[in-house]
């Protein structure tokens, strides 16, 4: 319907280059490589800007292009490891009563491995549905939906250890 | 639906429930309480997650780079530092280098200047005295020649940088003018061409002058406009 348009690729741009920066910046936690990140990958964007048939589709595919980014400049490693569902160490991270005693919320989230945080960011920072995370993420919706579901019980368990949780957080057991 | 799977769902998105999902929150205090600590949990984390700023012109830049070519700032060293390992080519590749950038930033003015539709049409009027002042701050001079008349003046973002763009009209019609800090040292003066209208630009040291008319307006009219408005 757009096509390769121009003020078309201005206003999703303009529209959508804050939050991309900021996933970014949370993947790469250096202001500079995020912005180098979101550049090189809004410039692959706009060379395949028509292939977006659905712009429903479209904000979506763009934190995927983002994400893919930024893996490819970190190395097949960290890819291996952000595909890694290991909930072993989701558990230990849950554990480590002492290191989150006092932490705020940004500093637990980062503590969170990266199968878990990465959806959790993708659906607060930019509002997707499960669905659009497991396409970002290249998974089925179960699986979003559970890393998701996950990452939220951890989250919760370790705010309270930390102190910093003002509701009366009892623990849960992992669904 | 059992609890479990109803903790599940509301674990993995407390705010879009489905109408099953929402009949069983409806139907248990637990689930209602979780799910409102849920929201107020995600109210935080989404405070914490927009909470680092944006650079200043980032859509600009991005747009910039990706529709006329310009690579990241990364990718942009690597190959500078690719080129100078080969020293005959340093010189040339720079020059070059500088050209491009120069290019796309000119290219830039000029689609500002297309699309800025409505700073053409404004005509609400600026004293002399106000545009000397504006531009002054980027260290160039204007003169005041008479029986123009400045119709407009803003300080636009252009590339991700912070511009003047003035429009005048007079015996020649009406003209904009666009200042850009910054320039790299590419080529010293070039002519573009788009959507009915020419612009020239020139290098004034490290400062883009682009004076912009109507595609009728050909390189020699352009220059003396440029002329008659800077010093």
């Amino acid at each position: 319907m757009f096509g390769r348009s121009t003020a078309h690729f201005d206003r999703v741009v303009r529209a959508y280059a804050a939050e991309l920066f900021r996933f970014a910046l949370w993947l790469a936690r250096d202001r500079h490589r995020a912005e180098d990140i979101l550049q090189e990958a809004l410039t692959r964007a706009w060379r395949n800007w028509s292939h977006v048939k659905d712009e429903g589709a479209r904000r979506g595919w763009l934190y995927a292009i983002v994400r893919n980014e930024f893996y490819r400049d970190s190395g097949r490693a960290k890819r291996e490891q952000a595909e890694d569902v290991d909930d072993e160490t989701l558990a230990q991270v849950a554990d480590e009563r002492d290191f989150t005693r006092g932490l705020e919320l940004r500093q637990i989230l980062e503590r969170l491995p990266a199968p878990f945080m990465e959806p959790l960011v993708l659906q607060n920072l930019g509002g997707l549905s499960c669905e659009e995370v497991a396409q970002v993420l290249g998974v089925s919706t179960g699986a979003a939906m559970t890393r998701i579901s996950r990452a939220r019980s951890a989250l919760r368990e370790l705010l309270c250890k930390a102190g910093e949780d003002s509701f009366a957080v009892r623990k849960e057991t992992m669904p | 639906m059992n609890e479990l799977e109803a903790r599940r769902q509301l674990l993995a998105d407390p705010r879009r429930l489905s109408a099953e999902l929402r009949a069983a929150i409806e139907a248990d205090p637990k689930l209602s309480a979780l799910r409102d600590e849920l929201l107020r949990r995600d109210a935080q984390l989404h405070r914490v997650l927009t909470e680092p700023a944006v650079p200043e012109g980032l859509a600009d830049r991005i747009v910039l780079n990706a529709r006329f070519g310009m690579r990241s700032r990364r990718l942009g060293l690597s190959l500078a530092a690719a080129v100078a390992a080969i020293a005959v080519g340093v010189p040339s590749y720079l020059r070059l280098h500088d050209n491009r950038l120069e290019l796309a930033r000119d290219q830039a003015i000029l689609q500002h200047v297309v699309e800025g539709t409505d700073e053409l049409a404004d005509n609400r009027g600026v004293a002399p005295a106000v545009l000397r002042a504006s531009v002054a701050k980027l260290g160039v001079e204007v003169r005041d020649p008479p029986g123009y008349r400045i119709r407009h003046l803003a300080n636009c973002v252009i590339a991700g940088i912070e511009s003047r763009h003035f429009v005048i009209e007079g015996p020649d019609g009406i003209v904009s003018y666009v200042i850009l800090p910054g320039a790299h040292g590419g080529a010293d003066e070039r002519v573009l061409e788009r959507s009915g209208m020419r612009a020239l630009f020139a290098r004034h040291g490290d400062v883009t002058v682009a004076v912009l008319g109507a595609e009728s307006m050909d390189r020699g009219e352009l220059e003396k406009m440029m002329r008659k408005v800077l010093a």
